[in-house]
């Protein structure tokens, strides 16, 4: 809390939704800053899914405010969120969301669509990207050739190919079996110690702990914010 | 502290949110919409570069769209190409039709033209003279002309032919005789065996005779070469020909055709009855006009000049009918192409829901993705166009040829048709993209 404004990334303030009756985010404010790795945690139901895509500018909030980078988002047109969220944040879901008849790069390729980048340069990110992710020698090949945690690894390729600031994951490995999923939480650690900010959405408290910051909800309200940089580099 | 700040900056109501189509209902809230409008924003934020989509990115798409889902596309495609296909035969056998139909037409435009003595008081007068068919011949797009007067019957007291051993019978065929000049051949269109007798038989009432088919087979005369005779109120007349066809005047080929010049002298014949004049295509308003004063310079006015009637006003009836009910069944197939293709664009989006989701995300917009669904049917029914302008061309020469029609088609035909596909795939995508471009990203990617 003592860091500068200018570290703010993603700030929530009182963040309220609700679906017709039902209250699920019950006024939620928190800041994200720059280089952070967070774990949203809690119980299903809790509103997880909900809260990121209130973070992902997915969504509105019924009341209450979202700053991105200082930019209040309820002053802007959808165009310009649209295009704010496409500048700033990549998604990663539990269902991948790969389509199935492009190849592992032009799935990546997809990822910079309609950032206006020309199409080598789009081409060459995603290449970058995804000698990043490890999956190089893959470029070619379809999604369905590719095992699940394969799959995960293009979707992140595709999100972390242009200069996003924030990776906001939503049970990424929930789709994966645990050799599997340890590996794709390798890579969001690579990823995060080369400066990416990461929100990753989970149940599963085990994978939360290699955020160094932990916010748990329950029943649509922040019951826990913890940073725990201390135990993250004791464990390493 | 920031927090607070921006707590107290605003509490007006919202939009209903998540909802980035919310400008579409009437709620007068501070957000700009639909979505898109790159417009009004004039704050600080307002230098935020909107997302786009180049038209070749655009086209690049819509063409890994439509190549992913191969077997679906045709389907789509030849919704299209069935509908174009049966409007271009419809127009283009129609046309076809017509085309036969004028030269049909054509050939029954008048070219015949009868003059014939104006009747006063005195009777039948002699107001034509000898040299009328000459006199006629003198006009430019005249073809031929001739006299043709029918011999009394009371003037014909026998009539007999050659095998009829008997040169005074009767005339028991009631066989009708005319007198006529040498254009008479041509005048009717003739095919003969032997020849039409001369100018100079005419002239000087040679007794010579030309048979109708019939009225040869009547008699008896079939062999040219055993030189034949008829004889008329006993006189011999030579046949010199036989008419084996004809083109107009078909009652004469149950007729005995003799010299003007002998039916003066020996038949009791005292005036010319009629002038037929057979001109060129189209020509018969022009000679017709020319006739009367070409003849009779002295006063046109004794003559009645019938010009034989157009078939113009069946025409335009028949062309009308068939091809109104020829577009009304290609409009038929168009519409169900259409629908076909709203359907199969309709498909696609509930399967893409995801996908449409996940380019929300990645920041694309609403007219992205509208056009996205848009260009791929437009391209959809401009291929089905293309194919069904292709196979409804190949359909129509086909069975034009089988009809023995000439194969016609309207330039415009060709050209509008892959247009009209083009159209048809827009107008049937337009509901289901518009559907897809208010897919809301967060209930997309839920699944
Ligand atoms: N569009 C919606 N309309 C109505 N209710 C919704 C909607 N989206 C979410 N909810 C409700 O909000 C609550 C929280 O949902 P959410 O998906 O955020 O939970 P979650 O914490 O992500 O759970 P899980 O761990 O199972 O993914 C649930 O009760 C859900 O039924
Ligand atoms: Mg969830």
């Amino acid at each position: 809390m003592k860091s500068s404004p200018e570290d703010s990334l993603i700030e929530l303030d009182q963040v309220t939704r609700d679906f017709g009756q039902v209250k699920v985010l019950k006024g939620i404010s928190f800041t994200i800053r720059k280089g952070e790795y967070l774990a949203v945690t809690g119980p299903s139901g809790s509103g997880k899914s909900t809260l990121m895509n209130q973070m992902g500018l997915l969504d509105m909030p019924t009341s209450g405010h979202i700053k991105v980078k200082g930019q209040i988002i309820d002053q802007l047109s959808d165009a310009q969120v649209a295009a704010l969220r496409s500048r700033t944040i990549g998604f990663v879901f539990q269902a991948f969301h790969l389509i199935d008849s492009r190849t592992a790069l032009e799935n990546v390729e997809l990822g910079m669509l309609y950032k206006g980048l020309p199409r080598s340069e789009r081409k060459e990110r995603a290449i970058a990207a995804l000698e990043r992710v490890g999956l190089a020698h893959r470029m070619s090949a379809y999604p369905t050739t590719l095992s699940g945690g394969e799959q995960q690894r293009v979707a992140v390729a595709r999100a972390v190919a242009s200069d996003i600031d924030l990776l906001l994951a939503d049970e990424p490995t929930g789709n994966l079996d645990s050799a599997t999923t340890s590996k794709i939480m390798e890579l969001f650690d690579q990823l995060h110690a080369t400066g990416l900010t990461i929100a990753l959405i989970t149940h599963d408290l085990r994978l939360a702990k290699h955020a160094l910051r932990n916010i748990e909800i329950a029943d649509g309200q922040i019951v826990r914010d913890e940073n725990h940089t201390a135990r993250k580099e004791a464990q390493c | 502290m920031l927090k607070q700040h921006i707590a107290k900056l605003s509490h007006s109501p919202r939009n209903k949110p998540g909802d980035e189509s919310a400008a579409l209902d009437s709620n007068p809230a501070p957000r700009i919409e639909p979505g898109d409008a790159p417009d009004s924003e004039t704050q600080a934020q307002a230098s935020i570069p909107l997302s786009t989509l180049s038209f070749r990115d655009l086209l690049h798409e819509v063409r890994l769209d439509i190549i992913s889902r191969p077997g679906r596309n045709a389907l789509t495609a030849l919704g299209t190409m069935v509908g174009i296909a049966v409007l271009v035969t419809t127009l283009g056998l129609s046309a076809s039709l017509n085309a036969q139909l004028e030269a049909r037409f054509d050939a029954l435009t008048p070219t015949e033209i009868t003059v014939t003595s104006t009747p006063d008081s005195y009777g039948p007068g002699d107001n034509l003279p000898a040299d009328a068919p000459n006199r006629a011949l003198r006009i430019n797009g005249t073809l031929a002309a001739t006299t043709l007067t029918e011999i009394d019957s009371t003037n014909i007291k026998t009539l007999t032919g050659t095998p009829g051993y008997n040169p005074t019978a009767a005339n028991n065929n009631q066989l009708a005789v005319y007198a006529a000049s040498s254009g008479i051949g041509q005048v009717i269109g003739a095919t003969i065996k032997g020849t039409i007798f001369s100018d100079w038989h005419d002239a000087t009432g040679q007794p010579v005779a030309v048979l109708g088919r019939l009225a040869a087979e009547q008699l008896g005369i079939t062999n040219l070469a055993l030189a034949p005779v008829v004889f008329i109120n006993s006189a011999p007349l030579v046949v010199v020909g036989i008419i084996d066809q004809v083109q107009r005047n078909p009652s004469l080929l149950q007729a005995i055709i003799v010299p003007h010049g002998y039916a003066t002298a020996h038949l009791g014949v005292k005036h010319i009855e009629k002038l037929l004049v057979e001109t060129v295509p189209n020509g018969a308003d022009i000679v017709g006009n020319q006739l009367g004063l070409a003849i009779r310079p002295d006063n046109p006015d004794l003559l009645n000049i019938t010009i034989a009637p157009t078939a113009e006003q069946t025409r335009a009836l028949i062309t009308s009918d068939s091809q109104t009910l020829f577009i009304i069944l290609g409009i038929i197939s168009l519409i169900i192409g259409a629908i076909g293709i709203a359907n199969v664009t309709l498909v696609s989006v509930m399967e893409r829901v995801p996908e449409i989701g996940l380019r929300r995300a990645i920041g694309a917009r609403r007219r992205h993705i509208l056009a996205q669904f848009l260009t791929t049917s437009l391209t959809l029914g401009f291929i089905g166009g293309i194919l069904g302008t292709e196979t409804g061309a190949i359909i129509t020469v086909t069975a034009a040829l089988t009809q023995n029609w000439p194969p016609t088609m309207p330039t415009w035909v060709l050209a509008c048709s892959p247009l009209i596909g083009a159209l048809v795939g827009l107008t049937a995508g337009l509901p289901p993209a518009i559907k897809a471009s208010r897919i809301q990203p967060t209930e997309a990617l839920r699944a």
